[in-house]
């Protein structure tokens, strides 16, 4: 806890009231009507979370050697419903806490000095860099290649699906640099600066029409081997513990928010007249069935995690949940919406602003961005339920 | 572990054991196949166990545990698709302790310290229980008489009290009678042998007031939220068992040269199951937790969980069924006593989508 004096170390809610007392002022101070204008609006985000990592109230969930606050669990829960609660803007930049914990848990010293602070602030934005056009869910085939030249890695291939490549100013990527084999083997994790010279981005037409990912191109890329994180050949066990944080802890704040859509769904429900219909109130009962199971099996997942057991069944289980819950609560709001819901999102007459018809289009990715829910399913059969695996075997 | 869990954790590991030992699939099957289809031997050991008192209020001779573990319990008597009349019993104790009255105060005694049985006797209709249609109560010199039929009743053959949800002309009123001549119990044949049904008949029939017009509505509401919650409790067990079967036959059974189980087909259908049993555990949690401290969101909690774990239990079984392909089908293969507890379930207090509404009511801000 960065702030924590000797008079506050006393019960654990003295010390909630302590943070969270500074979090109300903060919140106070800073929090207010998101700017309307796009670029401002990414900058009013940015501002707001570089002087939250200056005042210490930024990274609940971090260790606090790490630049976070070291909170307990439920600490934690009450750090995310007081930000929700007046709509905080989200840090403007999700994938940074994919790479925050692999950076926390394996990367050097310097590493850690270098990057997790601008980080936090929203100075510098991160893209992930792991699919391509050949290696999706099947991720562990990807070919993009690294040479190593003396004290540089030469990087050559392509990166697809990039979200944030436009606006980042690093990928974290994994990249081969030895022998395709079994578990992920001659794969590494390599810090790449997206200003390098031979990186080309080609932004890429979402279904929306939006442009949130890009393709990535590397021409001869030259990488300096200190941006290296873990063993070289090591970065797909590392991957991986990234992806077991994000499934974790992500699931806290998504907590709060599909409780706050699911609220706002009920009162488009109401306005417009389709609670009254027994078919529409069925599906609002099963949304809301799923929004309360979502709650506890998060919660269930950051306990065991924060106890420093494996999330286990709980984050495999909700990672499908919440993604297939995402698809059916925009599926029953455009039925909510009826007649309008053939309605583009550009209509100024749309409900709402189009959010609706537009998260619907969006929530197609639920079920296949970051492992199709085909992958989900399998991950869960095998991993939790021991059935044999379908693939070949390498 | 907290205290809770710990607690919850060494329950389930005991009955669990004696529920291993004391009910396997043979021991079910033969008494659902027999004569008399409930173990009075195992419901004496639960009872010395203290399970059928875990809700009830020590004051009321009960343990004090509350629904919190009980569904933990109700979970594992599912998962072995225990003959025992819990549901009923449970539910009769809540409405008694609901009741508050003298007559209920002597009962809660008996059940509590006999381990006397005891079953509601109400309407039954798809949106939940209502006073028994065209059951009479007369109150004479001698007191209270009962006439009238109540033509199917959870637990009836395993009942030593019933408590009849009977009209008395100023609003209807909770009654206790007893088996006797003028209380005539004739089983029914029920599609879940393992929670017997029967129906009663009731002429002139003594009876003991228990919750009068005045606090009828509120005794039945408890007693269908405690049926409601221990009935979804144990759907999910039957469904986590129904699973496990699946999940263990697509890992043995070959075709094609390789396990089902490394098909997705059959993968993917075993992955869904995980995913509705768990979720069904985790309402049905919160629901027990919901009973334990009495709020505005109780009910909503309450259908929400037994609408998933109901419905939950029929799909995993009948995904069980099909994972099993013709065994399944078969009369040996025991997918279809789960299926039978699952699908009749459904149906005994409140049907999944009727309970969906209800939560809708509650959950939707008002007009």
């Amino acid at each position: 806890m960065p702030s924590a004096t000797a008079q506050d170390t006393g019960t654990p809610s003295a010390r909630r009231a302590h943070w969270s007392v500074r979090l109300a002022e903060f919140l106070d101070a800073h929090a207010g009507r998101p700017p309307r204008d796009k670029t401002e609006r990414l900058a009013w985000a940015r501002a707001f979370h570089a002087e939250l990592q200056e005042t210490g109230l930024a990274a609940p969930g971090w260790p606090t050697e790490a630049g976070g606050m070291g909170l307990d669990l439920a600490d934690q829960i009450a750090y995310h419903q007081q930000m929700t609660a007046v709509r905080a803007p989200k840090h403007p930049c999700g994938l940074s806490f994919i790479v925050a914990p692999t950076l926390i848990k394996h990367g050097t010293a310097e590493q850690k000095k270098r990057f997790l602070r601008p980080l936090l602030r929203a100075d510098e934005f991160w893209c992930q860099g792991f699919s391509e056009p050949d290696a999706g869910s099947d991720l562990t085939s990807l070919t993009t290649r690294a040479e190593r030249a003396g004290d540089e890695y030469i990087v050559n291939g392509q990166k697809l699906w990039t979200t944030m490549a436009h606006l980042a100013d690093w990928m974290f990527a994994l990249i081969r640099t030895g022998p395709a084999g079994p578990g992920g083997a001659g794969i590494s994790y390599l810090l790449i600066p997206m200003k390098s010279r031979g990186i080309t981005v080609r932004p890429l037409k979402d279904i929306s029409g939006g442009t949130h990912f890009s393709e990535v191109y590397f021409d001869d890329v030259r990488v300096p081997v200190e941006n290296l994180v873990g063993e070289e050949h090591g970065g797909w066990a590392i991957a991986r513990t990234s992806l077991g944080h994000e499934r974790a802890t992500a699931f806290l704040s998504d907590e709060f928010r599909f409780r706050r859509v699911v609220n706002e769904l009920h009162r488009l429900a109401k306005t417009s007249g389709a609670a009254n219909d027994p078919l529409v109130r069925q599906d609002l009962a099963r949304i809301e069935a799923s929004v309360r199971v979502l709650a506890s099996n998060s919660r269930r997942a950051l306990d065991a995690v924060l106890q420093g057991r494996d999330p286990g069944p709980a984050a495999s289980v909700n990672r499908l949940v919440r993604a297939e819950f995402d698809q059916r609560l925009h599926e029953v709001a455009l039925r909510v919406l009826g007649p309008d819901a053939v309605l583009g999102q550009r209509e100024p007459t749309a409900p709402e602003g189009g959010r609706w018809t537009y998260g619907y289009l969006m929530s197609r990715s639920s079920t296949i961005g970051a492992g199709t829910a085909e992958i989900q399913r399998n991950t869960i059969a095998e991993r939790v339920l021991g059935l044999p695996s379908g693939r070949k075997q390498a | 572990m907290t205290a809770d869990a710990e607690t919850e954790k060494e329950l389930r590991e005991t009955l669990g054991g004696l529920l291993r030992r004391r009910c396997d699939i043979e021991t079910v099957a033969a008494l659902a196949d027999g004569p008399e289809s409930w173990d009075r031997d195992l419901w004496r050991e639960l009872v010395a166990m203290g399970v059928p008192g875990l809700t009830v209020p020590e004051e009321n001779g009960g343990e004090g545990a509350g629904f919190s573990l009980a569904v933990a319990a109700q979970e594992e008597l599912g998962r072995r698709l225990a003959p025992v009349p819990m549901v009923s019993v449970v539910a009769a104790r809540t409405a008694l302790v609901a009741a508050g009255t003298d007559e209920a105060a002597r009962l809660l005694g008996r059940v509590g310290s006999e381990g006397m049985t005891a079953t509601l006797a109400v309407g039954r209709t798809t949106d939940g229980w209502t006073p028994a249609e065209g059951v009479l109560a007369v109150e004479g010199s001698a007191g209270w008489t009962l006439d009238g039929t109540v033509p199917v009743i959870a637990d009836a053959p395993c009942a030593a009290v019933f408590l009849v949800a009977a009209e008395t002309g100023v609003g209807p009123a909770l009654f206790a009678v007893e088996p006797q001549d003028r209380c005539v119990m004739t089983p029914v044949d029920a599609l879940d042998p393992t929670r017997p049904l029967g129906a009663v008949g009731l002429t002139a029939c003594p009876a003991r007031l228990v919750a009068g017009p005045d606090a009828f509505d509120d005794v039945l509401r408890s007693a269908e939220r405690a049926a409601l919650v221990l009935l979804a409790a144990d759907a999910v067990g039957v469904a986590a068992e129904a699973m496990d079967l699946a999940v263990e036959y697509a890992r043995t059974r070959q075709q094609f040269g390789r396990a089902i189980g490394s098909f997705q087909a059959v993968s993917h259908r075993c992955a869904n199951m995980l995913v509705a049993v768990e979720s069904a555990r985790a309402l049905v949690a919160a629901a027990a937790g919901a009973l334990d401290e009495l709020g505005p969101d109780t009910d909503t909690a309450v259908s929400l969980a037994a609408a998933e774990a109901l419905e939950t239990a029929v799909v995993v079984v009948q995904g069980c069924l099909q994972v099993h392909g013709g065994m399944g089908f078969t009369w040996e293969h025991p997918a279809h006593r789960y299926l039978r507890r699952a699908k009749a379930a459904e149906a005994l207090v409140a049907l999944p989508d009727r309970l969906r509404e209800r939560a809708a009511t509650g959950m939707l801000p008002a007009a």
